[in-house]
């Protein structure tokens, strides 16, 4: 049973270099905390003050009811894999996966069989008296793996484990992955920039950018209700259209035609529209919503085509996933989608507005 | 275009032959060049008085011409003479790693205020003409009443080469993934068993490497050996075989000189042949991504 909290953490390197500002996360047993972001944003170094590598500069790090602000990386009873792996290069990927447990006065024959069963479970038991040298990448990012389980550690640190291996590989380690740490039942934190994984994996997803958690949610919430511009753009590939629109009354003017701004949000001067490319779809004859544009540039997928299209008389472009069964005309074409898939955002603070339809507020402060 | 083209296949395949026997002619020319004072010292050393001093030149003696008698004439004293050199290269070796490589670290991995001076000083400091600290040495020695007693030149030894090792060591630890160290604080290593465990094996080639030019700087060392150390029984191989003398004045004894030169190179040679794969094999492969 392991709790881990952050409360108020924070790092500050030099005067302007504040990569983790007043961060406040729990990770309970069993569940899978990714912290997304783009590079710089300081997850390495929120995971680094997990582990105890740095010492954060004002705020705790919690395990169960004990604080660890004080306690040594060795202490605190967690694995981390690193993005590099960091396998002893002196030291055979046996000796590299007992090591810990050597440290540890493990005996000797419970030694022997925990690595032997973590190996296998890896399938690297044919490996066990090679250097790491003498491996592939995706064995030596398997031998990290084994040797970060091989502990039964109270919490789970990875900082981009998959990065370094190749598309294929990494899809199929990915599964490996979550099977994995559903078995382990504690606390996993995971880092990662590449969305996909933070999708698939986690239970629970904190998008971070410089330094402060931007959204905190499962991730089918942080796909369907993102809870600032920042989190709309960030998360999403191809990336969500986000267009600022003048408002008149309780319409948004896009283009031609003037989009109702959904209840609760007031009147706005202007405002941020945003939809995802997938939402749009080619209007039929019974569409009342019809947007007219002209296309300027497709890019092929093969399971989809997107298209790059200007709205008619305006310099808007809106970009729309089209299965490519579809027919339509490059210079015209009209396209719709349901209202409750658009996003709205304060063009101030960059917010999401919430509109009095929606259930539940996106960001709760879980 | 891509049918392949056979005859100029195997054209090139002849020109490489060439590429390669050229190679080898060259690489054969370059070492008789370097090596060339050292067969002839060699040769010298095997060779009999009158076969020495013969004018033409004897390049190729014959067996009655060869003889052992140069180092048989060195005498049990020049076994003294090897051992003191081997005192004093393997101890400013040793001290010298000993404390330039934890300096070195700690130059490479803690922020230390005031970095980039102390390592300007350490450069400047290996600039100087060792030569011109001798009369100041001297003092020093006499001062200390270290004459006559291996510290004198342990001491400089260690700290003329101190500066280049850390450099050295500096930058190889530099290159030294951080991630290892963390990765061993986490698994529970205390700083110690981690500078021990971890750290240690994967510089012994740097270690190899800058330990061996302080030691063949050490066993070579000339000016320091000959004025700090008097007594017979304490010279050095440099110092012994400079000192080496003729049953006359207009006498020179080529042949013992080549004999004690060929003995007192031989450790030299053995010592960096012995380590040759150290200092060549780049242990850190495999640590990190390939
Ligand atoms: N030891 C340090 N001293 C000074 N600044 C640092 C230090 N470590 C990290 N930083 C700074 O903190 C910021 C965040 O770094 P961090 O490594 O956490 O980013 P990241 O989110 O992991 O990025 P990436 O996805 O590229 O790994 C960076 O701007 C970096 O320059
Ligand atoms: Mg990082």
């Amino acid at each position: 049973m392991s709790t881990l909290q952050l409360k108020s953490l924070r790092k500050q390197f030099a005067p302007d270099v504040i990569p983790v500002k007043d961060v406040n996360l729990t990770v309970e047993d069993g569940e899978f905390l990714t912290l997304l972001g783009p590079s710089g944003c300081g997850k390495s170094t929120l995971l680094r003050l997990i582990a105890g590598l740095e010492q954060p500069t004002a705020g705790e790090v919690r395990l169960g009811d004990q604080n660890l602000n004080r306690v040594a990386p060795g202490d605190r009873n967690m694995a981390m894999v690193f993005q590099s792996y960091a396998l002893y290069p002196h030291m055979t990927v046996a000796e590299n996966i007992a090591t810990a447990l050597k440290l540890r006065d493990v005996p000797k024959a419970e030694i022997q069989q925990r690595v032997g069963s973590v190996s296998e479970k890896l399938a690297i038991t044919h490996l066990r008296d090679r250097k790491p040298s003498k491996l592939s990448g995706g064995q030596r990012q398997r031998v990290a793996l084994a040797r970060a389980l091989v502990r039964e550690p109270a919490v789970f640190l990875l900082d981009e484990p998959l990065s370094n291996l190749d598309a294929l590989l990494r899809e199929q380690v990915r599964e490996d992955l979550k099977q994995l740490f559903e078995e382990q039942q504690k606390p996993v934190v995971y880092v990662t920039h590449d969305q996909t994984e933070a999708m698939t994996l986690s239970s629970k997803v904190a998008v971070l950018l410089d330094g402060v958690v931007q959204q905190l949610a499962e991730p089918s919430l942080i796909y369907t209700q993102p809870a600032n511009r920042f989190v709309a753009s960030f998360v999403g590939s191809p990336q969500m259209n986000l267009l600022t629109l003048k408002c008149e009354g309780d319409r948004a003017q896009l283009g031609p035609v003037g989009l109702p701004l959904p209840t609760g949000i007031g009147s706005p001067s202007t405002v941020i529209f945003g939809l995802r490319p997938e939402a749009i779809r080619l209007a039929q004859a019974g569409d009342s919503l019809k947007i007219p544009g002209q296309v300027f540039l497709v890019e092929n997928f093969g399971r989809e085509q997107l298209l790059s299209v200007r709205v008619e008389n305006s310099d808007l472009k809106l970009r729309a996933l089209i299965p490519p069964d579809q027919h339509w005309e490059r210079d015209r074409l009209e396209l719709t989608w349901t209202p409750e898939q658009s996003h709205w955002f304060d063009p101030q603070n960059e917010q999401r507005l919430e509109t009095s339809s929606a259930a539940q507020p996106a960001h709760s402060s879980l | 275009m891509t049918v392949a083209q056979s005859p100029e296949q195997s054209a090139s395949g002849l020109q490489i032959n060439w590429q390669r026997l050229a190679l080898w002619i060259g690489v054969l020319a370059m070492v008789l060049f370097c090596l060339a004072p050292a067969l002839w010292q060699l040769l010298t050393s095997f060779k009999v008085n009158e076969a020495i001093t013969a004018i033409p030149n004897v390049y190729f003696p014959s067996p009655s011409q060869l003889t052992l008698d140069h180092y048989l004439s060195l005498g049990w004293i020049f076994w003294r003479y090897i051992a003191n050199s081997a005192i004093v290269s393997l101890l400013s070796t040793v001290v010298c790693l000993a404390t330039g490589a934890p300096a070195a670290y700690a130059l490479a991995r803690l922020r230390i205020p005031g970095e980039r001076i102390i390592l300007v000083c350490v450069l400047i400091v290996s600039l100087f003409p060792y030569v011109l600290l001798f009369l100041g040495l001297l003092e020093v020695v006499r001062l200390f009443g270290l004459g006559n007693n291996y510290l004198a030149l342990i001491v400089p030894y260690t700290g003329i080469n101190l500066p280049l090792t850390i450099l050295v060591l500096r930058s190889f630890f530099q290159k030294l993934p951080q991630d290892l160290e963390d990765s061993a604080k986490v698994d529970g290593y205390t700083t110690a068993q981690m500078l021990w465990q971890i750290v240690l094996p994967l510089t012994i080639p740097a270690l190899v490497t800058t330990g061996i030019l302080t030691f063949i700087f050490a066993w070579n060392e000339f000016i320091f050996a000959l004025t700090f150390i008097t007594r017979d029984t304490m010279k050095t191989i440099p110092v012994a075989v400079a000192q080496i003398g003729g049953a006359s004045i207009y006498e020179v004894p080529y042949g013992p000189i080549a004999a004690a030169t060929v003995l007192g190179t031989l450790p030299l040679i053995l010592l960096v042949l012995c380590f040759q794969r150290r200092i060549v094999q780049g242990i850190t492969a495999g640590a990190v991504k390939g």
